[in-house]
């Protein structure tokens, strides 16, 4: 637990750095992807990562809005406040983007992800 | 129903998050069951795995804040680090001392007996005329067994001892329970090996001869022998053929406690005839099983009619007799109880002085922060949340201090296991076990609670905003101070009650130290000598009269001449020593209508020299000595308060008695010697009557030696051994003991709790002084710009000083009053161990109470002199 809290909620310290967030979880990262090309509620988030991953990732609600109550506590996403035509909308969502510090970490991750991949191939392949 | 499972679970997660998140938890998971509409099952599955989520993300949240408060609470902490160690080792104590309690009450009171179902277990008493209850004779309990109908499967118990002779060791000497045959199915254990008694061994005669031996004594004395069944050992010179071995009993308090750790059983085996079987002779324990449906009162009730029926066919046998019926556990843990309950007061008082220091720390540290919580109050924290904070960080606290508890209660439970009272049952066994430890957790999450609690009422009263402008200071140290003052009144209650109690047990201890045994312990040394074997049994009574009395006065004799020493002779009883022998006194010429009705007084068979070993004062006519033999004129002495009561207005010496049944040989009265206190130092002296060994009855062969010596009483020992083993080497030496020891086992109980006493007492009271300078110094400190302003209106510093005073001596007072109220209601709960004094003893309130009140005094006195020396220009300077 004291592992989690410190990688998770360092949102004080005054020099960014990434790296401090990594490794993300698998939910934590698809939640930042989803976001990645522009706000969403959270039915819309689960719903693009059900659809991106062809279902293999199947966030829930409870585990997805505690991924995004601590991302808006560290600043790595924020909610947004322009709305949807109230017709089309449920009043009871809320919509949320990434912030600069949410993209970076995102991209710190596929990096991190990126050279275990080729790691990994390296590997593999001498078999 | 879907949707108010989910708003159900909800509830499962923190406030704050369900402030913030719940309702778009909510509407995602409509969203998602909308999606799935287009079957059922896919309905149920969206609820399913959403419940299952929900459940699984709740402990998670829960964790991470608490982890986040913990380690606030860890920051803050650190940030005064001697507060927080004063409050953990103050609160380390209370619960230090709760938990050994609990675990000393746990392995004594609560820890179950081995036996099957003990509580249905009884022991019956005789009782006559409404005195003490007493022991019964052989021939009662048959008629009880034949006659009542709510006690079954009755036992019929003698003490008694064996000397085990023979295969090439040592002879040793173990203490011993006659039974009669179905013992083993009352307590309802069945020997381990082989088997328990027959009823045709329960008989006179040779198939008596079979014994059941303990695990501990098998192992002991026969290295755990397989063949050992069987097989004849050899028991006072007469082979007796092992039946059974018992298995290894945890707290077999019946053999340990009543028996003195009686390791073997023989068939009790009386002939109904016999002399000693008689209804008067009422040496016999009587337990048995209350049958189905039976209890206590209604087994009693059954006993009175048919001891009624029993007086009226044997109207000289008894008068005006019944029986008391108690419970086994009560019987045998009942002693104890009381002190217990006691203790348990006294470190329950301790523990709540503890909290109110804690609480009262807590709380001053809650109005220092005063100025975070309401800025994070108005930053939009809940105040469950901060509710939440504040009573993890108290249980962190206690934590810290429950750990430290453990330690210093693993180190009592030593102590108490090393230095407790020997008579307390069970003590060896005391220690930190799995109900000890829940026990602990619930004692410190409860102090946690406790002292939690108190600083939330601070923030109740609390406006954020009033606090947020810096004003409300003033009106925030008030409420401190008053909450501050109430529970220093509390510690002082505590301490006043501890004391009161401490106070009380303290001189009743004095009293009874200060009580003359009526002879001179000092440089006495103990020891009991049996003769038992087939010298002793040999001939007639007459003639085992003489052997018993010459081989006692050839190791007297020779024992009174080894260097050092002044005197040796033999008693039955030793003063202190636990068990006499109380007999008919009737006196000739004063014959009774039923002999039972006569006085009762003690008897004790001693040799020549008995007194003058003692140094037991004789007051009148003569002590017994050599010219007291077997056949010269049967003499008795007795003592003061039978002298004085029994023959008021007329010389008791030349008067004759007959002891026992009144037809027995008289005895002339031919010394009085003052009382001597055998029943305990803090029981009153009844009836004594001292005969000769040579003209008792029967051969006394169970004498306790006593010699005067000024030499090492370990050599002297060795030497007795010696002279023994010279005379007859079959018999051994057992039970050494200085009187100091007998005094100290007597007064074991009362010297352990008045030390506890006394140490509670003197934390509590060092807890309520700490306590009201503490506040008082806060409050002093809080004021300053209060009493430079009234200085410089022109108040005298004595104003100053008489205010601060009267601030805190207040609830100094009113805790005083409580604390005294307390000791007067809890008093009761010391019945059981104050001697010479009463529990509502007016000198003890009122020194205590002087006390109390000088130390609250003091405790005042520095922080009203640092404000009377505030000037208004120091005052000005700082502002």
């Amino acid at each position: 637990l004291t592992c989690i809290v410190s990688r998770y909620s360092l949102s004080l310290v005054e020099r960014f750095d990434p790296s401090w967030y990594l490794p993300l979880t698998p939910a934590m990262f698809q939640v930042l992807l989803a976001l990645a090309d522009g706000e969403k509620h959270g039915y819309a988030i689960i719903k693009e990562v059900d659809r991106r991953t062809g279902g293999k990732v199947r966030l829930r609600a409870g585990t997805l809005y505690t991924v995004i109550k601590r991302f808006v506590n560290d600043d790595l996403i924020e909610e947004s406040d322009e709305r949807p035509d109230p017709a089309l909308d449920d009043e009871r969502r809320r919509y949320y983007r990434l912030t600069s510090r949410g993209r970076q970490v995102a991209r710190a991750e596929a990096a991190r992800l990126t050279e275990t991949l080729a790691q990994a191939r390296a590997k593999l392949r001498a078999l | 129903m879907a949707g108010r499972l989910v708003r159900a679970l909800l509830r499962l997660l923190p406030a704050e998050f369900r402030a913030r998140y719940a309702r778009e938890v909510e509407a995602t998971f409509h969203a998602e069951r909308r999606a799935a509409s287009g079957s059922r099952l896919a309905r149920w599955r969206v609820t399913a795995a959403t419940a299952v989520d929900i459940l699984r993300v709740a402990p998670r949240e829960h964790a991470a804040i608490l982890v986040g408060d913990l380690r606030f609470a860890i920051r803050l902490a650190r940030a005064r680090p001697s507060r927080t160690l004063t409050a953990i080792a103050t609160l380390a104590i209370g619960l230090g001392a709760s938990i050994a309690m609990v675990a000393v009450i746990h392995r004594v009171l609560l820890a179950p007996l081995p036996y099957h179902d003990p509580a249905a277990i009884v022991s019956v008493a005789q009782t006559e005329r409404g005195e003490d209850p007493s022991n019964l004779g052989y021939l009662t309990i048959r008629d009880l067994e034949a006659r009542v109908r709510s006690i079954d499967t009755i036992a019929a118990i003698a003490s008694s001892s064996a000397t085990i002779t023979g295969g090439g060791r040592e002879p040793e000497r173990v203490r011993a329970m006659r039974v009669s045959h179905r013992y083993f199915d009352l307590i309802g254990i069945r020997p381990a090996v082989g088997r328990g008694f027959l009823d045709s061994e329960d008989r006179p005669g040779e198939a008596r001869r079979v014994t059941v031996l303990s695990d501990a004594l098998w192992q002991r004395r026969f290295n755990a022998d397989p063949a050992i069944l069987g097989r004849p050992i050899d028991i006072g010179g007469i082979p007796f053929r092992v039946v059974g071995v018992m298995p290894p009993l945890r707290d077999d308090l019946l053999a340990d406690r009543l028996y003195d750790g009686a390791e073997l059983w023989t068939p009790l085996g009386y002939d109904p005839a016999a002399s000693f079987a008689c209804r008067t002779c009422q040496h016999l324990k009587m337990f048995g099983r209350l049958a189905p449906g039976a209890d206590s009162r209604t087994a009693e009730r059954e006993l009175a009619q048919v001891f009624a029926a029993l007086e009226r066919e044997y109207p000289t046998e008894y008068h005006a007799a019944g029986a008391e019926v108690t419970a086994l556990p009560d019987l045998l843990l009942g002693g104890v109880r009381p002190v217990l309950l006691a203790l348990a007061v006294a470190v329950t008082a301790l523990l709540v002085a503890a909290c109110g220091n804690v609480a009262s720390l807590l709380l001053l540290q809650a109005s220092e922060r005063g100025q975070e919580l309401a800025v994070r109050t108005a930053l939009g924290v809940t105040r469950a949340r901060l509710v939440r904070q504040l009573l993890t960080e108290s249980a962190a606290l206690a934590s810290a201090a429950g750990a430290s508890g453990m330690a210093l209660a693993w180190v009592a439970v030593r102590a108490v296991e090393a230095w407790g009272p020997a008579e307390w049952p069970r003590l060896g066994g005391v220690g930190l076990n799995g109900p000890t430890a829940a026990a602990a957790v619930v004692l410190v999450l409860a102090t946690g609670l406790a002292c939690g609690l108190v600083p939330l009422r601070l923030l109740r009263r609390r406006e954020p905003g009033s606090l947020l402008h810096g004003a409300g200071r003033r009106t925030a140290s008030a409420a401190t101070w008053r909450m501050r003052a109430i529970l220093v009144g509390g510690n002082v209650a505590m301490a006043a009650l501890l004391l009161v109690g401490s106070t009380l047990l303290a001189r009743s201890l004095w009293r009874l130290l200060e009580v003359s045994p009526g002879f001179d312990p000092a440089s006495i040394t103990t020891m009991e000598i049996w003769a038992s074997g087939p010298t002793f049994r040999a001939g007639e009574n007459d003639q085992q009269v003489a052997t018993a009395v010459r081989f006692y006065e050839d190791v007297l004799l020779q024992a009174a001449a080894l260097p050092g020493v002044t005197s040796a002779a033999a008693v039955t009883t030793l003063p202190l020593g636990g068990g006499v022998d109380g007999y008919g006194f009737h006196i000739e010429g004063r014959p009774q209508a039923n002999p039972e009705a006569a006085p009762s007084a003690d008897r004790f068979v001693v040799t020549p020299g008995y007194f003058e070993t003692l140094r037991v004062p004789l007051l009148r006519g003569r002590w017994l000595d050599g010219r007291d033999r077997q056949h010269t004129e049967a003499v008795a002495v007795i003592n003061r308060t039978a002298a004085d009561e029994l023959f008021a207005g007329i010389d008791p010496l030349g008067q004759r008695v007959s002891l026992g049944p009144a037809n027995a040989r008289p005895r002339t009265i031919v010394g009085i010697v003052g009382d001597v206190r055998h029943h305990g130092l803090d029981l009153p002296v009844g009836f004594q009557v001292y005969v000769p060994q040579a003209q008792w009855v029967w051969a006394e062969t169970t004498m306790t030696v006593v010699i005067r010596s000024s030499g090492d009483p370990g050599a002297l020992v060795a030497s007795v051994r010696d002279i023994v083993r010279s005379i007859d080497p079959a018999q051994p030496i057992t039970n050494v003991r200085g009187y100091d020891a007998i005094f100290r086992a007597r007064t074991g109980t009362r010297r352990f709790a008045a030390a506890l006493l006394v140490c509670f007492a003197a934390s509590a009271l060092a807890l309520a002084v700490a306590g009201l300078y503490g506040a008082l110094g806060t409050l002093v400190g809080q004021r300053r710009r209060e009493i430079g302003v009234r200085l410089a209106l022109g108040a005298g510093a004595s104003a100053i000083r008489r205010m601060i005073l009267g601030l805190g001596v207040k609830p100094a007072l009113a805790g005083l009053a409580a604390g005294l109220t307390l000791a007067v209601l809890a008093a009761g709960t010391l019945e059981s161990l104050v001697y010479g004094v009463r529990t509502v003893d007016p000198a003890t309130y009122v020194g205590v109470a002087a006390l109390v009140a000088g130390a609250s005094l003091l405790a005042c006195l520095l922080p009203a002199l640092r404000a009377s020396r505030i000037t208004p220009a120091e005052v000005l300077r700082s502002e």
